[in-house]
Protein backbone atom coordinates (compact mmCIF):
# COMPACT_ATOMS: atom_id res chain seq x y z
CA UNK A 1 0.00 0.00 0.00
CA UNK A 2 2.63 2.38 1.36
CA UNK A 3 4.72 1.78 -2.46
CA UNK A 4 1.90 1.78 -4.23
CA UNK A 5 1.02 5.58 -2.64
CA UNK A 6 4.77 6.55 -3.39
CA UNK A 7 3.90 5.27 -7.18
CA UNK A 8 0.75 7.44 -7.00
CA UNK A 9 2.54 10.61 -5.23
CA UNK A 10 5.63 10.23 -8.12
CA UNK A 11 3.32 10.19 -11.14
CA UNK A 12 0.53 13.00 -10.11
CA UNK A 13 3.85 15.19 -9.60
CA UNK A 14 5.50 14.44 -12.98
CA UNK A 15 1.89 14.92 -14.56
CA UNK A 16 1.36 18.35 -12.39
CA UNK A 17 4.88 19.47 -13.65
CA UNK A 18 3.98 19.04 -17.03
CA UNK A 19 0.53 20.77 -17.27
CA UNK A 20 -0.24 22.68 -14.23
CA UNK A 21 3.03 23.82 -12.79
CA UNK A 22 3.00 26.99 -15.07
CA UNK A 23 0.18 28.28 -12.88
CA UNK A 24 2.18 28.58 -9.64
CA UNK A 25 5.46 29.85 -11.60
CA UNK A 26 6.43 33.41 -10.21
CA UNK A 27 8.52 35.29 -13.09
CA UNK A 28 9.40 31.76 -14.70
CA UNK A 29 10.60 29.87 -11.90
CA UNK A 30 8.64 26.76 -11.28
CA UNK A 31 9.18 24.30 -8.25
CA UNK A 32 10.83 20.25 -9.22
CA UNK A 33 7.64 18.32 -7.99
CA UNK A 34 9.14 14.90 -8.84
CA UNK A 35 12.53 15.52 -7.56
CA UNK A 36 10.88 17.08 -4.04
CA UNK A 37 8.61 13.62 -3.52
CA UNK A 38 11.75 11.71 -4.56
CA UNK A 39 13.84 12.94 -1.82
CA UNK A 40 10.91 12.76 0.32
CA UNK A 41 10.17 9.13 -0.28
CA UNK A 42 14.06 8.09 0.14
CA UNK A 43 14.64 9.75 3.03
CA UNK A 44 12.08 7.71 4.37
CA UNK A 45 13.14 4.12 2.85
CA UNK A 46 16.78 3.99 3.42
CA UNK A 47 19.43 4.14 0.81
CA UNK A 48 18.68 1.01 -0.85
CA UNK A 49 14.97 1.83 -2.27
CA UNK A 50 16.71 5.74 -2.95
CA UNK A 51 18.95 4.28 -5.28
CA UNK A 52 16.53 1.69 -7.08
CA UNK A 53 13.85 4.47 -7.27
CA UNK A 54 16.31 7.05 -8.60
CA UNK A 55 17.50 5.05 -11.12
CA UNK A 56 14.07 3.75 -12.30
CA UNK A 57 12.61 7.24 -11.98
CA UNK A 58 15.52 9.25 -13.25
CA UNK A 59 15.45 6.46 -16.40
CA UNK A 60 11.63 7.46 -16.91
CA UNK A 61 12.41 10.81 -16.82
CA UNK A 62 14.77 10.61 -19.72
CA UNK A 63 12.93 8.47 -21.84
CA UNK A 64 9.84 10.96 -21.30
CA UNK A 65 11.65 14.35 -22.09
CA UNK A 66 13.97 12.83 -24.85
CA UNK A 67 17.48 13.90 -22.36
CA UNK A 68 20.65 12.64 -22.82
CA UNK A 69 19.45 8.80 -21.59
CA UNK A 70 21.50 7.80 -18.90
CA UNK A 71 21.70 11.65 -17.03
CA UNK A 72 18.76 10.78 -14.97
CA UNK A 73 19.36 7.68 -13.59
CA UNK A 74 23.06 8.85 -12.37
CA UNK A 75 21.88 12.11 -10.71
CA UNK A 76 18.71 10.22 -9.08
CA UNK A 77 20.39 6.90 -7.57
CA UNK A 78 23.46 9.56 -6.25
CA UNK A 79 20.49 11.41 -5.00
CA UNK A 80 18.56 8.51 -3.91
CA UNK A 81 21.55 6.83 -2.11
CA UNK A 82 22.57 10.03 0.07
CA UNK A 83 19.03 10.41 0.75
CA UNK A 84 18.44 7.51 2.60
CA UNK A 85 22.04 7.56 4.31
CA UNK A 86 20.19 10.89 5.14
CA UNK A 87 17.39 9.45 6.45
CA UNK A 88 18.89 6.46 8.86
CA UNK A 89 20.70 8.86 11.10
CA UNK A 90 19.26 8.87 14.34
CA UNK A 91 19.09 12.30 14.99
CA UNK A 92 15.45 13.37 15.05
CA UNK A 93 15.09 16.99 15.09
CA UNK A 94 13.02 18.77 12.69
CA UNK A 95 16.21 21.18 12.33
CA UNK A 96 18.58 18.32 11.14
CA UNK A 97 15.81 16.85 8.61
CA UNK A 98 15.54 20.37 7.28
CA UNK A 99 19.33 20.90 6.95
CA UNK A 100 19.54 17.53 5.37
CA UNK A 101 16.45 18.06 2.91
CA UNK A 102 18.41 21.76 1.90
CA UNK A 103 21.21 19.85 1.06
CA UNK A 104 20.05 17.55 -0.92
CA UNK A 105 17.28 19.25 -2.75
CA UNK A 106 21.12 21.94 -3.40
CA UNK A 107 23.06 18.82 -4.46
CA UNK A 108 20.54 18.08 -7.28
CA UNK A 109 20.17 21.35 -8.68
CA UNK A 110 23.89 21.91 -8.76
CA UNK A 111 24.11 18.44 -10.21
CA UNK A 112 21.45 18.75 -12.61
CA UNK A 113 22.51 21.99 -13.64
CA UNK A 114 26.21 20.95 -14.10
CA UNK A 115 25.48 17.98 -16.23
CA UNK A 116 22.93 19.95 -18.57
CA UNK A 117 24.27 23.54 -18.82
CA UNK A 118 28.31 22.58 -18.65
CA UNK A 119 29.79 24.54 -21.69
CA UNK A 120 26.95 26.65 -22.13
CA UNK A 121 26.90 30.02 -22.87
CA UNK A 122 25.83 31.33 -19.52
CA UNK A 123 26.24 28.91 -17.03
CA UNK A 124 26.71 31.31 -14.24
CA UNK A 125 24.40 33.58 -14.69
CA UNK A 126 21.67 30.64 -15.23
CA UNK A 127 22.65 29.08 -11.82
CA UNK A 128 21.88 32.47 -10.46
CA UNK A 129 18.71 33.63 -12.44
CA UNK A 130 17.46 30.24 -12.59
CA UNK A 131 18.71 27.23 -10.54
CA UNK A 132 18.63 28.78 -7.07
CA UNK A 133 15.74 30.39 -7.37
CA UNK A 134 13.94 26.91 -8.60
CA UNK A 135 16.00 25.83 -5.79
CA UNK A 136 14.47 28.11 -3.05
CA UNK A 137 11.25 27.42 -4.42
CA UNK A 138 11.33 23.42 -4.23
CA UNK A 139 12.90 24.24 -0.78
CA UNK A 140 9.99 25.81 0.18
CA UNK A 141 7.20 23.26 -0.79
CA UNK A 142 9.91 20.53 0.46
CA UNK A 143 9.56 22.52 4.54
CA UNK A 144 5.65 22.73 3.47
CA UNK A 145 5.37 18.91 2.52
CA UNK A 146 7.85 18.24 5.58
CA UNK A 147 5.27 20.23 7.98
CA UNK A 148 2.19 19.45 6.85
CA UNK A 149 1.53 16.30 5.60
CA UNK A 150 0.98 14.25 8.81
CA UNK A 151 2.86 10.82 9.31
CA UNK A 152 -0.12 8.42 9.77
CA UNK A 153 -0.62 8.82 5.91
CA UNK A 154 2.57 6.46 5.73
CA UNK A 155 2.89 3.25 7.30
CA UNK A 156 6.75 3.51 7.72
CA UNK A 157 7.29 6.15 10.58
CA UNK A 158 11.26 6.43 9.86
CA UNK A 159 10.59 10.19 9.76
CA UNK A 160 9.29 12.52 11.49
CA UNK A 161 9.07 10.96 14.92
CA UNK A 162 9.41 13.68 17.27
CA UNK A 163 8.42 16.61 15.15
CA UNK B 1 25.22 -9.90 13.18
CA UNK B 2 28.08 -7.08 12.38
CA UNK B 3 28.89 -9.61 9.54
CA UNK B 4 25.31 -9.02 8.51
CA UNK B 5 25.50 -5.52 8.98
CA UNK B 6 29.00 -4.85 6.63
CA UNK B 7 27.45 -7.35 3.97
CA UNK B 8 24.45 -5.12 3.55
CA UNK B 9 26.29 -2.14 3.85
CA UNK B 10 28.78 -3.58 0.69
CA UNK B 11 24.93 -4.74 -1.21
CA UNK B 12 24.18 -0.57 -0.67
CA UNK B 13 27.38 0.63 -1.94
CA UNK B 14 27.91 -2.35 -4.82
CA UNK B 15 23.39 -1.42 -5.64
CA UNK B 16 25.09 2.28 -6.08
CA UNK B 17 27.88 0.97 -8.24
CA UNK B 18 26.24 -0.72 -10.15
CA UNK B 19 23.49 1.57 -10.95
CA UNK B 20 25.70 4.56 -11.79
CA UNK B 21 28.15 2.28 -14.25
CA UNK B 22 24.65 1.33 -15.83
CA UNK B 23 24.05 5.03 -16.08
CA UNK B 24 27.37 5.37 -17.87
CA UNK B 25 27.15 2.97 -20.12
CA UNK B 26 23.86 4.03 -20.92
CA UNK B 27 25.07 7.27 -22.13
CA UNK B 28 27.51 5.75 -24.06
CA UNK B 29 25.55 3.17 -25.75
CA UNK B 30 22.45 4.20 -25.59
CA UNK B 31 20.62 4.10 -28.94
CA UNK B 32 20.55 7.15 -31.24
CA UNK B 33 18.52 10.19 -30.38
CA UNK B 34 15.03 9.81 -31.74
CA UNK B 35 14.29 6.62 -32.33
CA UNK B 36 11.36 4.68 -31.53
CA UNK B 37 12.20 1.95 -28.74
CA UNK B 38 9.04 0.71 -27.53
CA UNK B 39 9.36 2.02 -23.99
CA UNK B 40 8.39 5.58 -24.99
CA UNK B 41 5.49 4.47 -26.79
CA UNK B 42 4.20 2.72 -23.55
CA UNK B 43 5.17 5.56 -21.34
CA UNK B 44 4.33 8.00 -23.98
CA UNK B 45 0.45 6.49 -23.87
CA UNK B 46 0.69 6.65 -19.90
CA UNK B 47 1.00 9.83 -19.33
CA UNK B 48 -0.82 11.27 -22.41
CA UNK B 49 -4.37 9.50 -21.08
CA UNK B 50 -3.40 10.96 -17.80
CA UNK B 51 -2.53 14.59 -18.63
CA UNK B 52 -5.25 15.07 -21.11
CA UNK B 53 -7.93 16.40 -18.44
CA UNK B 54 -5.21 18.52 -16.75
CA UNK B 55 -4.03 20.12 -20.25
CA UNK B 56 -8.05 20.81 -20.45
CA UNK B 57 -7.93 22.36 -17.32
CA UNK B 58 -5.22 24.48 -18.36
CA UNK B 59 -6.65 25.55 -21.52
CA UNK B 60 -9.63 27.16 -19.72
CA UNK B 61 -7.82 29.16 -17.74
CA UNK B 62 -7.12 31.16 -21.39
CA UNK B 63 -9.41 30.20 -23.78
CA UNK B 64 -12.24 33.31 -23.17
CA UNK B 65 -9.49 35.70 -23.50
CA UNK B 66 -7.76 34.06 -26.24
CA UNK B 67 -11.08 33.95 -28.24
CA UNK B 68 -11.58 37.86 -27.86
CA UNK B 69 -7.65 38.49 -29.16
CA UNK B 70 -8.05 35.81 -32.01
CA UNK B 71 -11.23 37.54 -33.14
CA UNK B 72 -9.76 40.60 -33.78
CA UNK B 73 -6.75 39.05 -35.05
CA UNK B 74 -8.79 37.38 -37.64
CA UNK B 75 -10.26 40.68 -39.05
CA UNK B 76 -7.14 42.47 -38.82
CA UNK B 77 -5.81 39.16 -41.06
CA UNK B 78 -9.22 38.67 -43.02
CA UNK B 79 -7.94 42.57 -44.39
CA UNK B 80 -4.23 41.64 -44.96
CA UNK B 81 -5.41 38.64 -46.95
CA UNK B 82 -6.93 40.84 -49.59
CA UNK B 83 -4.02 42.72 -50.24
CA UNK B 84 -1.45 39.44 -50.19
CA UNK B 85 -3.17 37.67 -53.04
CA UNK B 86 -3.36 40.65 -54.96
CA UNK B 87 0.65 40.39 -53.86
CA UNK B 88 1.09 36.53 -54.86
CA UNK B 89 -0.40 37.16 -58.40
CA UNK B 90 1.56 40.04 -59.18
CA UNK B 91 4.92 38.37 -58.21
CA UNK B 92 3.76 35.34 -59.65
CA UNK B 93 3.70 37.05 -62.84
CA UNK B 94 6.95 38.78 -62.34
CA UNK B 95 8.25 35.44 -61.71
CA UNK B 96 7.09 34.07 -64.78
CA UNK B 97 8.34 37.07 -66.77
CA UNK B 98 12.26 36.05 -65.04
CA UNK B 99 11.64 32.49 -66.03
CA UNK B 100 12.66 32.23 -61.44
CA UNK B 101 11.57 28.36 -60.64
CA UNK B 102 8.92 28.01 -57.98
CA UNK B 103 10.18 27.57 -54.28
CA UNK B 104 9.47 24.46 -52.41
CA UNK B 105 5.96 25.00 -51.12
CA UNK B 106 5.21 24.24 -47.07
CA UNK B 107 1.94 22.69 -45.18
CA UNK B 108 1.39 22.66 -41.52
CA UNK B 109 -0.26 20.15 -39.64
CA UNK B 110 -1.73 20.52 -36.02
CA UNK B 111 -1.19 18.91 -32.87
CA UNK B 112 -2.22 19.07 -29.53
CA UNK B 113 0.77 19.64 -26.85
CA UNK B 114 -0.09 17.10 -24.36
CA UNK B 115 2.58 18.06 -21.80
CA UNK B 116 5.44 20.14 -21.06
CA UNK B 117 9.19 19.36 -19.64
CA UNK B 118 9.55 22.09 -16.76
CA UNK B 119 12.26 19.96 -15.51
CA UNK B 120 16.25 20.71 -15.08
CA UNK B 121 17.77 22.05 -17.98
CA UNK B 122 15.08 20.48 -20.77
CA UNK B 123 12.81 22.25 -22.43
CA UNK B 124 10.64 19.95 -24.82
CA UNK B 125 7.27 19.06 -25.78
CA UNK B 126 5.09 16.20 -25.92
CA UNK B 127 2.53 16.57 -28.79
CA UNK B 128 -0.18 13.89 -29.72
CA UNK B 129 0.71 13.41 -33.83
CA UNK B 130 3.74 10.72 -34.49
CA UNK B 131 5.09 9.01 -37.29
CA UNK B 132 1.32 7.45 -37.78
CA UNK B 133 0.43 10.94 -38.71
CA UNK B 134 3.63 11.53 -41.29
CA UNK B 135 5.59 12.98 -38.39
CA UNK B 136 9.48 13.10 -38.64
CA UNK B 137 12.31 13.54 -36.75
CA UNK B 138 13.74 17.27 -37.88
CA UNK B 139 10.23 18.58 -38.58
CA UNK B 140 9.76 22.41 -37.69
CA UNK B 141 7.46 23.22 -35.16
CA UNK B 142 5.46 26.75 -35.43
CA UNK B 143 2.93 28.56 -34.26
CA UNK B 144 1.06 31.83 -35.21
CA UNK B 145 3.68 33.66 -33.01
CA UNK B 146 6.92 32.01 -35.03
CA UNK B 147 9.10 29.26 -34.49
CA UNK B 148 9.08 27.18 -31.62
CA UNK B 149 11.67 24.11 -32.16
CA UNK B 150 11.61 20.92 -33.66
CA UNK B 151 10.96 17.19 -33.56
CA UNK B 152 13.76 14.89 -32.02
CA UNK B 153 11.84 12.13 -31.15
CA UNK B 154 8.89 10.10 -32.54
CA UNK B 155 6.66 7.04 -31.58
CA UNK B 156 3.91 5.81 -33.71
CA UNK B 157 1.46 8.28 -31.94
CA UNK B 158 3.45 10.88 -30.27
CA UNK B 159 6.50 13.21 -30.38
CA UNK B 160 8.97 15.17 -28.76
CA UNK B 161 9.51 18.65 -29.92
CA UNK B 162 12.91 20.19 -28.53
CA UNK B 163 11.80 24.32 -28.01
CA UNK B 164 13.78 26.78 -29.43
CA UNK B 165 14.40 28.00 -25.47
CA UNK B 166 16.57 24.65 -24.76
CA UNK B 167 19.89 25.21 -24.91
CA UNK B 168 20.88 22.45 -27.32
CA UNK B 169 18.60 24.66 -29.73
CA UNK B 170 20.28 26.26 -33.02
CA UNK B 171 19.34 27.55 -36.31
CA UNK B 172 20.68 29.29 -38.78
CA UNK B 173 19.09 32.67 -39.30
CA UNK B 174 19.07 35.83 -41.08
CA UNK B 175 18.03 38.97 -40.25
CA UNK B 176 15.10 39.62 -42.77
CA UNK B 177 15.81 43.94 -43.47
CA UNK B 178 19.64 43.62 -44.36
CA UNK B 179 19.91 40.07 -44.94
CA UNK B 180 22.66 39.26 -42.32
CA UNK B 181 23.37 35.77 -41.32
CA UNK B 182 23.87 33.69 -38.19
CA UNK B 183 23.65 30.84 -36.06
CA UNK B 184 20.76 31.07 -33.51
CA UNK B 185 21.19 29.98 -30.10
CA UNK B 186 18.77 29.71 -26.54
CA UNK B 187 19.91 32.95 -24.67
CA UNK B 188 17.43 32.56 -21.84
CA UNK B 189 13.57 31.56 -20.87
CA UNK B 190 12.45 34.00 -23.79
CA UNK B 191 15.08 34.91 -26.11
CA UNK B 192 18.32 33.63 -27.99
CA UNK B 193 21.33 34.97 -29.33
CA UNK B 194 22.61 35.32 -33.06
CA UNK B 195 26.37 34.32 -33.19
CA UNK B 196 28.89 34.93 -36.27
CA UNK B 197 27.07 38.75 -37.21
CA UNK B 198 29.88 40.75 -38.54
CA UNK B 199 30.66 43.77 -36.35
CA UNK B 200 30.32 45.98 -39.49
CA UNK B 201 26.73 44.23 -40.48
CA UNK B 202 23.34 46.27 -40.57
CA UNK B 203 21.32 45.24 -37.20
CA UNK B 204 19.02 47.72 -35.96
CA UNK B 205 16.73 46.68 -32.60
CA UNK B 206 13.39 45.78 -33.98
CA UNK B 207 14.61 43.81 -36.92
CA UNK B 208 13.17 40.36 -37.70
CA UNK B 209 14.98 37.38 -37.64
CA UNK B 210 13.96 34.83 -39.57
CA UNK B 211 15.32 30.91 -40.69
CA UNK B 212 18.14 31.08 -43.37
CA UNK B 213 16.61 28.23 -45.06
CA UNK B 214 20.24 26.34 -46.13
CA UNK B 215 20.11 23.92 -44.07
CA UNK B 216 17.85 20.62 -44.03
CA UNK B 217 16.16 21.23 -41.13
CA UNK B 218 14.26 24.54 -41.46
CA UNK B 219 12.74 25.93 -44.67
CA UNK B 220 13.23 29.66 -45.47
CA UNK B 221 11.15 32.02 -43.91
CA UNK B 222 10.25 31.00 -40.61
CA UNK B 223 9.85 33.80 -37.80
CA UNK B 224 12.18 33.27 -35.22
CA UNK B 225 11.95 36.73 -33.34
CA UNK B 226 12.84 40.09 -33.46
CA UNK B 227 16.11 41.89 -32.64
CA UNK B 228 16.13 43.44 -29.01
CA UNK B 229 19.91 44.18 -28.35
CA UNK B 230 22.81 44.72 -30.01
CA UNK B 231 26.24 44.07 -27.97
CA UNK B 232 29.15 45.15 -30.11
CA UNK B 233 31.42 45.24 -27.06
CA UNK B 234 32.51 41.37 -26.41
CA UNK B 235 34.49 40.86 -29.31
CA UNK B 236 35.67 42.79 -31.94
CA UNK B 237 34.78 40.54 -35.24
CA UNK B 238 31.58 39.69 -34.43
CA UNK B 239 28.68 41.40 -33.26
CA UNK B 240 26.33 39.35 -30.15
CA UNK B 241 22.41 40.38 -31.63
CA UNK B 242 19.89 39.69 -28.62
CA UNK B 243 16.86 38.01 -30.36
CA UNK B 244 13.40 37.91 -28.71
CA UNK B 245 11.00 35.32 -29.41
CA UNK B 246 7.05 36.35 -29.40
CA UNK B 247 6.35 32.74 -28.86
CA UNK B 248 4.95 32.56 -25.62
CA UNK B 249 6.54 29.07 -24.07
CA UNK B 250 4.76 28.80 -21.11
CA UNK B 251 1.37 28.48 -22.93
CA UNK B 252 1.59 26.39 -25.44
CA UNK B 253 -1.34 24.49 -26.02
CA UNK B 254 -1.64 23.65 -29.56
CA UNK B 255 1.31 23.81 -32.45
CA UNK B 256 1.53 23.34 -35.61
CA UNK B 257 4.07 20.70 -37.80
CA UNK B 258 5.96 21.97 -40.99
CA UNK B 259 5.46 19.85 -43.93
CA UNK B 260 7.20 20.27 -46.82
CA UNK B 261 4.98 18.99 -50.10
CA UNK B 262 7.19 16.29 -50.43
CA UNK B 263 6.97 15.29 -46.70
CA UNK B 264 3.05 14.47 -47.18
Amino acid sequence: MKYFLYIILLVLGYVFQCTLIDLFSIKGIVPDLPVIFFIYISFREGRRFGVILGFALGFCLDVLTARLLGTGPLVFSLIGFVSGMAGRKPILHLNFYFFAFSLLLFSYYLLMHFVVYVGHLRFWPLLISETIPSFFYSEFLLLFLLLCVPNFIWQGRKLMVDI
Amino acid sequence: MRLFRVKKIINDYTLLLLCISVSFLLMIFSRTPGQDTGLEEILFRFFGSINSPFVHLKTLRYVQQENRVLRFENTLLELEKMKYIETFYENKRLRMLLNFKDQDSIAVKPARVLSQSNIAGVKTITIDAGTMSGVRIDMPLVNSDGLIGRIIKTTSRYAIGQLLVDRNFRAAARIQQSREIGIYQNYDQQSGVLFGVHHRADVHIGDDVITMGKSSVFPAGLFIGTVARIDTTTSRLFKRVYVESKVNFTKLEEVFIVFNRTDE
